[in-house]
C-alpha cells in the first residue's frame, strides 16, 4: 500500500484529477474571488473611459482555448457595452477563431441588444499578424473591407468616428498565443493607444516584464483573470449577478485541482527522500 | 482500390484548386462591389451631440499660444499641435450648473478653411501629454517640458477631381476646445485657431540611436566573422542537449526505430523556425550517414517545403540521396490541437526512439514531450518560448533554453564563421550588462531627488 | 543549377533583408507602401502554400490507405472529414452563417474537440509535476517552494488560507494572493527579462547571419 502512494499509477493520477474538475461543476459550487491587481488595472480602465469610447478588441485565439478564453471575452464585452463603448473587434491569430467571435459577439446582441456596425463591428480574420495590425493603424476599412458577415464595412456607422488606431482609446488582446507582444510592437507603439493582454494561465507569467514597463496596463490571466472581471463586474454592477458566470465557478475546480497538484508533488517528494535514504543505506530503492 | 484511391486523391486535389480559385474571386468580387455610402452616426440609438448649454461658470483662457507644426518622423498628413498649460487644470473648473468638474479634456479639432467644418482630431485629459513624455518628437527634456501640451493631430484634405492635394502647401486649422464630465457633450472652444503644413519624413530620426546600435552590432559580427576566417579560435561552452544528437541518432539506430523532427508551430517567416530548419539540416545529415529513418511532421506548408529540400540535400551530402524519402517530411493541419494529435498519435503508433523539438512552441509543448517520454524516447527540446522552457524542461532528457537554439546550427556545424557570430553576441550581451548597471544606478539617483537630465538613457534606449 | 538554388536565393535574402531594414528607419509614404506590399506577398505565397498542404496531406493519407498502413483507419477519417466540412461550406457558407451546416460543425465538433486535447493538458501536468518536482538541490526547494504558494495564491481556497492577515499592516505581505504578486512581478519578471535579452540578441545573430549569406542551411544543404 506504502508503495502504491509513493509510486501512483498515471491512470490514477488522470481519475483522481478528472473527479477534482468534475464534482465541483456538477453540485454547483462557488467561492468568492480576490481579483489580483493585473485584473483591477484592466476593469478600471474600462470603468473610467467616458462612455461610447473606442475599444479595439483582438479576439485572438481558437477553439481549442475557448474554455479558458471565453469566458473572460464574455466578461469583458459586457462591461464594455454595459459603459456604452464602441467595440471594435478583429482576430489576427487564426482563421479557426472567427466562428467564436460570432458566437460571443450573437450573445452579446442578445442581452444587450447592441447592432453591428453601430455599437460593435467584428471584422474577422486576415493572414499576417503585423499586416492586419499595421492596417489598422492607418486605415481599418480600406483593409477590412467587409466584417466577418461579409457585410462592407465602408458604409457602417461606426467606422465614422473610428478611422485608425488613433482613434482607438484602449485595447484589449485575449490571445492564446503571442499575438499581444505583435500589438504592442506594430499597434500600440505605433499608433499609442494603451493596452492590456488577456491570456491562457500558461503564458500569463510571460507577459509581466510588459506589465512592469508599462507597455501592458494590465493582465488576464486564465480562467482566475476571467473570474477576477466577472467578480468586478457583479461588485459594480449588481444586475450582472443573475448572469452566468462560467469563470467564477470554475475556480473551485481549479482550486482543487490547484491543492491536489500539491498534495502530489508532495507525495513525489517523500518518494524521493524515502529512495534517496534507502540508497544511502545501500539497500535496494 | 488502388485506382479508386488515385482516382479520389487526384478528383480531391482538383476540387481543392477549384475551390481555392473560387474563394480567391469572390473575396476580390465582394471587395469590390462594397458600396460607398456616407454613414451617420448612431450610438446605442441615440444621436451623439455637444451639449452647448453646460459651460464653465466664468470664462476660462487656455491655448492661448497655439502653434501648429508638421509631425516629424511620419509619412506626412499629420500636425503637432503645441500650447502652454493652464492654471485651472490642476484644480478643475465651476459649471454654470454649480457642479466642478476635474475631469476634463482637451479637444483638439481640425478643418480646411478657418470657418470650415470641424471635425475632432485628438481628445486627451487636461492633466496629460506634455512635450516631455515624447522622447521621438520632441527630443530629451526640451523647453517647457512639464508645461506644454500636445497632440497629434492626422487629417485628410478633400481632393478636388483627379489631382491630388499638397499637403506641403495647403495648410490645415487648428482650434482647441473644452469637454467636461464623463458625458464628454459641453463644447468650449477657444478663440485661437492657428494653421500648419505637414510633410513625409525620409529618416525616422526618433530611431538614431537605433540605428547607430544596429550598424555597430552588425560591425561587431562581420568583425569578428572575420577574424573566425582568419583562423582564431573561438571557445563556446558546452551544451549538453547538442552532444546528445549523436547518441539520440545512434540508439535510434540501434533500436531500429524511427525519429521524430518538430520544427515548432511558427511559419517560416520566424527566426525561431529557420533556426530549427537550420538544426534539421545537421541532424537529417548524421540520419542519413546512419541510414536510419526520420519523419517530420510539419505545422506549415512552407515550412513543409523547406524541409523537404534540407533533408533531401542532406541525404545528398551525406552520400545516400537513395535512402531520402519525401514522404517522410509531410504537413499535417494548421490547428494547433489537431496537430497535437495527429504527431501524438504517430508517436504512440510508431514508438519513436528518439524525438527532436526545436523551434517556437505554444501550449503543446506538454502534451508533445509528455507522449514522448511515455513511449520511451530520448527528448531533445530547445525553443525560445520562454513559457514552454518549463514544460520540456520536465518531460524532455535535455533543454536549450532561449538563445541556445539560435547558436545550435553554429554548435552542430563547428564552422569558424558560425561560431564568430556567437562570439559577437557574447560581446554585445556583455555591453547591454554594463548598460542596465549604469541606467539603473542613474535611474535609482533621480528617483532619490537626482537631476531628471540624469535619465539620458531612458531617451536614448526609448525607442528600442 | 547551382546558380538558380544558391546563388540567387542568397541575393534576394540579402537585397530583402536589406531593403526591410532600412525601410524600417525611412516613415514616408512609398516607404510604408513598400513595407504593405511585401506583405501583401507574403499573405498570396501563404495563401498558395496552402494549396501544397492540402495536397500532401491528400498524398499521404491516400499513400497510408493505399498500403493499408497502421492507423490507417484515421486517414479515412481525415479525407472523409476534410470533404465533409468542404461541402457543409459550399452548401450553406462559411461562418459568415451562423445558421449553416458548416457553423453547427464548428460549434458543435471542432470546438468541443480542440478544446478536448488542449484539457488534456490538465492530466498531463499533473503526472509531470509528480514526477519530475522533486527537492534535489537547494535551488530546487526553492523553486517548489515559489510553485507552491504561486498556486495557493491563484486560486480562492489558497487565499482563503491566508484571509485572517489583517491588510495594511507589515504582516499582510504573508497573504498568498500578496506573496504570489510579489513573485510574479519580481523574480518572475526579472528571469524572463533575462532570457528575453538572450533570444533577442539571438535572433539579431541568426538574421544577420541569413542576409549576409553566412547561413544557409535553410535553403537546403550545408554552407
Amino acid at each position: 500500500m506504502t508503495n502504491f502512494f509513493f509510486n501512483l499509477p498515471r491512470q490514477f493520477i488522470y481519475l483522481i484529477i478528472a473527479l477534482a474538475v468534475f464534482i465541483p461543476i456538477i453540485l454547483g459550487m462557488e467561492m468568492d474571488v480576490i481579483p489580483a491587481p493585473e485584473a483591477e488595472a484592466v476593469f478600471n480602465i474600462i470603468e473610467d473611459l467616458p462612455d461610447g469610447s473606442v475599444i479595439l478588441f483582438g479576439q485572438d485565439y481558437d477553439p481549442s482555448s475557448e474554455p479558458e478564453l471565453t469566458p473572460m471575452t464574455t466578461a469583458f464585452l459586457r462591461h464594455c457595452f454595459l459603459k456604452k463603448h464602441l467595440v471594435v473587434s478583429v482576430n489576427v491569430f487564426t482563421v479557426d477563431g472567427v466562428g467564436l467571435g460570432q458566437m460571443a459577439f450573437s450573445k452579446m446582441e442578445d442581452e444587450f441588444g447592441v447592432v453591428s456596425g453601430e455599437d460593435y463591428v467584428y471584422l474577422g480574420f486576415r493572414p499576417g499578424v503585423a499586416n492586419s495590425i499595421r492596417a489598422i493603424n492607418s486605415d481599418i476599412t480600406n483593409y477590412y473591407k467587409t466584417d466577418a458577415n461579409g457585410v462592407p464595412s465602408a458604409s457602417m456607422p461606426i467606422f465614422e468616428k473610428v478611422k485608425n488606431g488613433k482613434d482607438v482609446d484602449f485595447m484589449l488582446s485575449i490571445a492564446a498565443g503571442a499575438t499581444p507582444e505583435a500589438w504592442i510592437l506594430y499597434g500600440a507603439s505605433e499608433s499609442g493607444y494603451p493596452m492590456a493582454a488577456g491570456c491562457t494561465a500558461v503564458s500569463f507569467a510571460s507577459y509581466f516584464p510588459f506589465y512592469n514597463s508599462g507597455q501592458m496596463k494590465g493582465i488576464l490571466g486564465g480562467l482566475k483573470g476571467a473570474a477576477d472581471y466577472e467578480e468586478l463586474l457583479v461588485r459594480n454592477y449588481p444586475e450582472m449577478k443573475e448572469k452566468s458566470m462560467f469563470a467564477k465557478k470554475g475556480m473551485v475546480s481549479q482550486s482543487w485541482v490547484h491543492i491536489l497538484l500539491l498534495v502530489l508533488i508532495i507525495l513525489g517528494n517523500i518518494s524521493f527522500i524515502r529512495e534517496r535514504a534507502i540508497t544511502r543505506r545501500g539497500g535496494k530503492a | 482500390m488502388k485506382r479508386l484511391l488515385s482516382r479520389l486523391y487526384i478528383v480531391s486535389t482538383a476540387f481543392c484548386a477549384v475551390l481555392f480559385s473560387f474563394v480567391l474571386l469572390s473575396t476580390g468580387i465582394s471587395a469590390q462591389e462594397a458600396p460607398q455610402e456616407t454613414p451617420s452616426l448612431r450610438l446605442f440609438g441615440e444621436e451623439l451631440v455637444r451639449d452647448r448649454t453646460l459651460r464653465p461658470e466664468s470664462a476660462l483662457t487656455g491655448a492661448t499660444d497655439l502653434v501648429v507644426k508638421d509631425w516629424p518622423n511620419d509619412a506626412g498628413r499629420s500636425v503637432c499641435v503645441t500650447f502652454s498649460k493652464s492654471d485651472w487644470e490642476d484644480v478643475g473648473v465651476i459649471m454654470n450648473n454649480g457642479e466642478q468638474v476635474t475631469n476634463l479634456y482637451y479637444v483638439v479639432d481640425w478643418a480646411e478653411t478657418p470657418d470650415g467644418l470641424w471635425i475632432e482630431g485628438d481628445r486627451f485629459p487636461v492633466t496629460e501629454q506634455f512635450i516631455g513624455d515624447d522622447y521621438g518628437a520632441f527630443g530629451f527634456l526640451p523647453e517647457g517640458y512639464e508645461t506644454t501640451h500636445y497632440s497629434r493631430v492626422q487629417y485628410e484634405l478633400e481632393t478636388e477631381g483627379d489631382e491630388d492635394v499638397s499637403y506641403e502647401e495647403t495648410p490645415v486649422y487648428i482650434r482647441v476646445g473644452l469637454a467636461a464630465g464623463e458625458k464628454m457633450l459641453a463644447g468650449y472652444y477657444f478663440p485661437t485657431v492657428a494653421s500648419g503644413t505637414s510633410h513625409e519624413s525620409w529618416f525616422d530620426s526618433a530611431r538614431k540611436y537605433h540605428l547607430v546600435l544596429t550598424v555597430l552590432l552588425t560591425l561587431t559580427v562581420l568583425s569578428f566573422i572575420s577574424r573566425a576566417r582568419r583562423g582564431m579560435k573561438f571557445y563556446i561552452r558546452r551544451i549538453a542537449g547538442l552532444e546528445a544528437v549523436d547518441e539520440a541518432i545512434g540508439r535510434a539506430t540501434e533500436m531500429g526505430r524511427t525519429m521524430f523532427f518538430l520544427c515548432g508551430l511558427n511559419p517560416m517567416s520566424e527566426v525561431s523556425t529557420i533556426a530549427a530548419t537550420n538544426i534539421l539540416g545537421k541532424v537529417a545529415y548524421k540520419v542519413a550517414e546512419y541510414e536510419s529513418d526520420l519523419l517530420v511532421p510539419c505545422f506549415d506548408p512552407i515550412v513543409m517545403s523547406v524541409c523537404q529540400e534540407i533533408v533531401k540535400q542532406s541525404y545528398t551530402e551525406a552520400g545516400r540521396p537513395d535512402n531520402y524519402n519525401e514522404d517522410n517530411v509531410f504537413f499535417l493541419t494548421q490547428a494547433q490541437f489537431s496537430y497535437v494529435s495527429a504527431v501524438n498519435g504517430m508517436m504512440v503508433r510508431e514508438k519513436p526512439a528518439a524525438n527532436f523539438y526545436f523551434g517556437y512552441y505554444f501550449a503543446e509543448s506538454l502534451l508533445l514531450a509528455e507522449t514522448g517520454n511515455q513511449v520511451g524516447a530520448i527528448q531533445i527540446a530547445g525553443t525560445d518560448a520562454l513559457v514552454q522552457i518549463p514544460f520540456f524542461i520536465t518531460s524532455c532528457d535535455y533543454t536549450l533554453i532561449g538563445e541556445e537554439l539560435y547558436a545550435a546550427s553554429a554548435y552542430i556545424s563547428r564552422e569558424p564563421k558560425l561560431l564568430g557570430s556567437i562570439k559577437a553576441i557574447d560581446m554585445a550581451k556583455a555591453v547591454i550588462i554594463v548598460l542596465i548597471i549604469v541606467g539603473t544606478i542613474l535611474a535609482t539617483l533621480v528617483a532619490f531627488g537626482g537631476p531628471d537630465r540624469l535619465d539620458i538613457l531612458r531617451y536614448i534606449f526609448a525607442d528600442l | 543549377m547551382q546558380f538558380l538554388k544558391r546563388n540567387i536565393p542568397v541575393l534576394i535574402a540579402f537585397v530583402m533583408g536589406i531593403a526591410m531594414v532600412c525601410q524600417y528607419y525611412i516613415p514616408s509614404q512609398a516607404s510604408q507602401d513598400f513595407g504593405s506590399d511585401m506583405n501583401i506577398w507574403t499573405e498570396i505565397i501563404f495563401a498558395f502554400a496552402l494549396l501544397i498542404g492540402v495536397q500532401s496531406l491528400i498524398h499521404n493519407h491516400t499513400n497510408k490507405i493505399r498500403r493499408k498502413q497502421v492507423g490507417y483507419g484515421f486517414s479515412w477519417a481525415v479525407i472523409i472529414s476534410m470533404i465533409a466540412m468542404t461541402i457543409a461550406g459550399l452548401i450553406g457558407g462559411g461562418v459568415d452563417n451562423t445558421k449553416g451546416m458548416y457553423f453547427w460543425m464548428f460549434q458543435y465538433l471542432q470546438v468541443p474537440m480542440q478544446a478536448t486535447v488542449f484539457s488534456i493538458l490538465c492530466f498531463y501536468i499533473a503526472t509531470a509535476a509528480y514526477r519530475a518536482f522533486r527537492a534535489k538541490t537547494p535551488e530546487a526547494t526553492m523553486l517548489l517552494i515559489a510553485a507552491a504558494i504561486a498556486m495557493l495564491g491563484r486560486v480562492p481556497v489558497g487565499t482563503e488560507l491566508t484571509d485572517w492577515i489583517p491588510l495594511g499592516t507589515f504582516w499582510a505581505n504573508l497573504r498568498m494572493e500578496i506573496m504570489t504578486d510579489w513573485l510574479l512581478n519580481i523574480p518572475n519578471t526579472a528571469g524572463f527579462r533575462a532570457v528575453m535579452f538572450g533570444v533577442g540578441l539571438g535572433i539579431i545573430s541568426t538574421s544577420l547571419r541569413i542576409i549576409f549569406g553566412i547561413e544557409r542551411t535553410y535553403m537546403g544543404g550545408g554552407d
